[in-house]
């Protein structure tokens, strides 16, 4: 009896607050009766045709492939960087600023540069994707590094444990929920650029139609582009947590057998 | 070999950590001009280190920067104000009730991935350009950190501490302030410290986007007249900005952190 209550307080509690939303969201649109506010049936019928198998490869293909390249190229590029700072210490002091500088540099405002510079191509809007990921990752890695448990690296010491193999055993691992919260934060910055990069002279893009419906006063459309949005920002959250949960779940194994 | 000094930090001293950070700006600033001297930039589109620099000292001497400068921090002002206002104690509201907590944490946790332009569009019909649009989008954005951070923090006080309320027969009000407002005040900060992070960069995505008045408005003409000294110039003033607005709120994240009590 009990079991059954609390198996339904963990599926259709976290469900209340989006029900009570949506509900509400439904009598605002029927009270407003606003063109901006189009109701539920037309966003969803909206959202099917922009969404069909065509408009994802027409629209969805371009901005997702664009943060497929971008993303991983910035994360790497950063974790390598970030290592190599790491260890040596007068870098990392020397390149404190000029790294500050750059994370307080919304991501945002750089893109008008790489636009001007390198044109509207795809190629431009994975190098912005990576530059915004790149700086957001780099912190956390070289913080992660030079932070790491005093005890863990004296007791690599101990066991004689250098080159590579302290590298990919002691220093990443010990590291990894940092470096993992930056590749996180990268994952989100990463799809807000992806979006800001396609409102500059782009005709296709998840960005593109939504703008464009905006211009265009096709408003269902413009919500089924907002939603779109939505959901590829919480599904690759979702598909973040999935990926790092062996890493987790490895260090938490790790915790309880140095615990014991 | 063996120890390589991993807590390094103590080995600088405070001038000589001072020293080595202006060296690494003053070497990054002689690369950049080496590189668009030798060509290894494209001369004719990327300006220079002493060009950028110089178009920053133009700038400096226009009115336009500094009224769009004052634009883009009133609105940041507007925006935190009112992301304040709402985002703390709609915290405290949802994280001092243990149900309440429980029902919106999963919407809140689903809705923070979701990227801050996502509004722009409907704000912008709804609004139109202008003031209003930097701002309700500035208060969206900043609203959700505060409000997690908040409710996070009064969610997880020590039951020790609520038991002390308790036994001294706090009020209800006492309570919440005294107890839970409290343990909660660092979490409180570095909620703050983001929200001014984010309200910064959203500032500038609503006048280059949206065309809000604003730097992020000027960056957006300067792109369009294909001006890259004036891009540059201004990218490097936006930057500066976010370094004092992130290094304010991080001393006063550290001043909050203070109250800390350790359990």
């Amino acid at each position: 009896m009990r079991r059954h209550t609390s198996w339904a307080i963990r599926f259709v509690a976290p469900l209340l607050m989006p029900v009570v939303l949506l509900g509400g969201y439904v009598l605002f649109a029927h009270w407003q009766s606003n063109l901006y506010f189009p109701s539920l049936p037309r966003i969803y019928s909206a959202f099917k045709t922009t969404w069909s198998p065509h408009g994802l490869r027409l629209n969805a293909w371009p901005s997702l492939s664009n943060l497929l390249l971008g993303y991983p190229a910035g994360l790497l590029s950063a974790v390598l960087l970030g290592i190599l700072v790491a260890r040596l210490r007068a870098l990392r002091v020397a390149s404190e600023p000029i790294i500050a500088f750059f994370l307080a540099l919304p991501s945002v405002a750089i893109v008008p540069i790489f636009i001007v510079l390198f044109g509207p191509g795809p190629g431009t809007k994975q190098l912005i994707i990576a530059q915004a990921v790149f700086f957001q990752v780099l912190v956390n890695v070289i913080d992660g590094l030079s932070t790491l448990d005093p005890t863990l690296a004296q007791s690599a010491d101990l066991f004689k444990i250098h080159g590579f193999r302290r590298l990919f055993l002691v220093d990443l691992p010990g590291a990894g929920s940092q470096i993992l919260a930056g590749a996180r934060a990268g994952l989100s910055l990463g799809v807000l650029v992806m979006i800001v990069s396609e409102l500059f002279n782009t005709r296709f893009g998840i960005g593109a139609v939504t703008l464009s419906a905006q211009s265009s006063f096709d408003f269902p459309t413009m919500w089924a582009g907002m939603v779109f949005t939505a959901i590829i920002g919480i599904g690759l959250n979702g598909l973040f947590s999935l990926a790092e949960r062996p890493y987790l779940r490895r260090a938490g194994l790790l915790q309880t057998t140095t615990g014991a | 070999m063996g120890t390589n000094g991993r807590r390094g930090e103590t080995s600088y001293g405070r001038w000589a950590r001072f020293a080595l950070q202006c060296s690494g700006i003053v070497i990054l600033a002689i690369l950049w001009q080496i590189s668009s001297i030798a060509g290894w930039l494209p001369k004719a589109v990327a300006p220079s280190f002493i060009q950028t620099i110089s178009g920053l000292w133009q700038i400096s001497h226009t009115g336009t920067f500094w009224v769009g400068t004052a634009n883009t921090f009133k609105a940041w002002a507007y925006g935190m104000f009112v992301s304040i206002v709402i985002g703390i104690p709609l915290g405290l509201l949802l994280g001092s009730n243990k149900v309440v907590y429980r029902l919106s944490r999963p919407t809140i946790e689903a809705v923070r991935p979701i990227p801050p332009i996502v509004i722009l569009p409907v704000v912008l019909v709804a609004v139109g350009y202008g003031f209003n649009l930097s701002a309700l989008l500035i208060a969206q954005g900043a609203m959700w950190p505060l409000l997690i951070m908040t409710s996070y923090g009064v969610a997880t006080v020590p039951q020790v501490a609520l038991d002390t309320a308790t036994v001294f027969h706090f009020s209800f009000f006492r309570r919440l302030f005294f107890v839970r407002l409290a343990q909660a005040l660092p979490l409180i900060g570095s909620g703050v410290r983001l929200a001014a992070a984010i309200a910064f960069a959203v500032a500038i995505m609503a006048g280059l986007v949206g065309g809000a008045p604003g730097l992020g408005q000027l960056l957006g003409l300067a792109s369009q007249a294909n001006d890259l000294p004036a891009l540059f110039a201004l990218t490097t003033a936006i930057g500066f900005f976010g370094v004092v607005v992130i290094s304010v709120f991080s001393s006063v994240e550290r001043r909050l952190n203070r109250w800390k009590v350790s359990s």
